[in-house]
């Protein structure tokens, strides 16, 4: 629901990123509010020195997903 | 979810290889339960050996929730993960703990732990023996040292001490479960306790020889780890173990953990493809693996030494066996291998 207003609403393509080591998934339009990224945060816009929140490996074990137009 | 109440799978694959994995571990602890009840000593046998393996089946699953490989959703894989620890004896911690321990062995490239068992003996000489005596009979007595920590979480371990109202309410329950079978049906209840150390010999035959590393006490260590994400040393130092490197299917008994280097390489991938990523990362030469044959010689000859086998990193004892040196010596059979390395305790 979250990425289908947000996408709308942006005209951007929303993308998904997937933690090659837990599956944790990092949606750009819910973002992580509890870790401070706004919804609608790029997965660019995320430092290279973050880490999965739910298992602590680094960003660039991260794949993307899937796109949602 | 896609709609409805039920979890959706996350592959398209996942009803029929997970729902199935699933639906057998559920029916043959069932089916096992009830046959334990029956006269027949043979129906007992086979109960108890269809129990086990169910209870294994479902360490294995508990696994794949972990790694989130089973249902879309996250937290209905959390939701299937803390279901199926009830079945495997490992509901008395959490299983955001035994999330957490083996994403450190994952992230940190290391076995972190917070139990010491090497100072334990060391300590406790009298122990020792006994766990010596009883490997010797092939009881898994070191990895019962580990449940016996596992089941009272909150008394021993200091961390866990905020878990100690959850801890008492899942004692109070199995326990009282197990005492009255113990009462009213005593066959029953040593036919359980047999299938569960069954179960406790598979996992540990699985994880023994499957890093050449030893473990590090920094559970609640907040030190970064010197090895994160050296996934070359990683590679290195993980080994595959197979049952069969050419009857695939075999391998189905433990859900493919035997093909650990394709799981550490690409971890999110769920048990039926294991075999498939080893083959496409690491190719077909069965000079890469452990054979089933060795693997056998060393969990017999070496079932007493193991107890102290796994504690060291071996690069100070044996620099030959370590790393590939280690591959070369297990697949001769020349290694101890170590004990109480499970995902399912925690600590």
């Amino acid at each position: 629901m979250a990425r289908r207003f947000f996408s709308r609403w942006s005209g951007r393509v929303v993308k998904r990123w997937e933690c090659q080591v837990c599956g944790f998934v990092y949606d750009e339009a819910e973002g992580l509010p509890d870790e401070g990224i706004a919804p609608g945060t790029r997965w660019s816009d995320i430092p290279d020195d973050w880490e999965c929140p739910d298992c602590g490996t680094s960003k660039s074990e991260f794949e993307m997903l899937e796109l949602v137009a | 979810m896609a709609s409805g109440a039920l979890p959706a799978f996350r592959n398209p694959e996942g009803p029929l290889y997970h729902g199935g994995a699933l639906a057998y571990a559920l029916l043959a602890y069932g089916i096992g339960i009830a046959g334990l009840f029956q006269a027949s000593w043979l129906v007992n046998a086979i109960s108890t050996l269809l129990l086990a393996h169910g209870m294994t089946i479902a360490a294995y699953m508990i696994h794949e929730c972990g790694h989130n490989t089973v249902f879309q959703r996250n937290a209905d894989n959390a939701r299937l993960g803390k279901f199926l620890t009830w079945f495997c004896g490992a509901a008395y911690g959490t299983y955001e703990d035994i999330r957490y321990k083996h994403f450190r062995h994952h992230v940190d490239v290391d076995d972190v732990v917070w139990f010491d068992y090497e100072r334990f003996f060391q300590e406790h000489p009298v122990a020792l023996r006994v766990i010596e005596a009883l490997e010797w009979f092939y009881i898994p007595a070191h990895d019962l040292l580990m449940h016996f920590i596992m089941v009272f979480t909150s008394f021993i371990i200091p961390e866990r001490r905020n878990q100690r109202a959850r801890n008492v309410a899942v004692i109070a329950i199995r326990g009282s479960v197990f005492f009255a079978l113990l009462w009213f049906y005593p066959k029953v209840a040593v036919l359980y306790a047999v299938a569960y150390m069954i179960m406790m010999t598979v996992l540990r035959f699985m994880d023994s020889l499957q890093h050449d590393y030893g473990y590090h006490l920094t559970l609640f260590s907040s030190e970064p780890s010197p090895r994160k994400g050296d996934y070359a040393f990683e590679k290195e130092h993980t080994f595959s173990n197979p049952h069969s490197f050419d009857s695939e299917w075999v391998n189905g008994f433990t859900l493919n953990f035997g093909f650990h280097n394709a799981h550490h390489a690409r971890p999110i991938t769920p048990w039926w493809k294991l075999p498939a990523v080893h083959r496409e990362l690491f190719g077909h030469d069965p000079a890469d693996v452990i054979p089933f044959r060795s693997q056998l010689k060393i969990f017999h000859k070496y079932r007493v030494a193991r107890i102290n086998g796994g504690s060291a990193d071996r690069d100070a004892a044996d620099a030959t066996a370590w790393g590939t040196g280690f591959l070369a010596a297990a697949r001769e059979g020349r290694v101890t291998g170590g004990n109480a390395a499970s995902f399912l305790t925690s600590f």
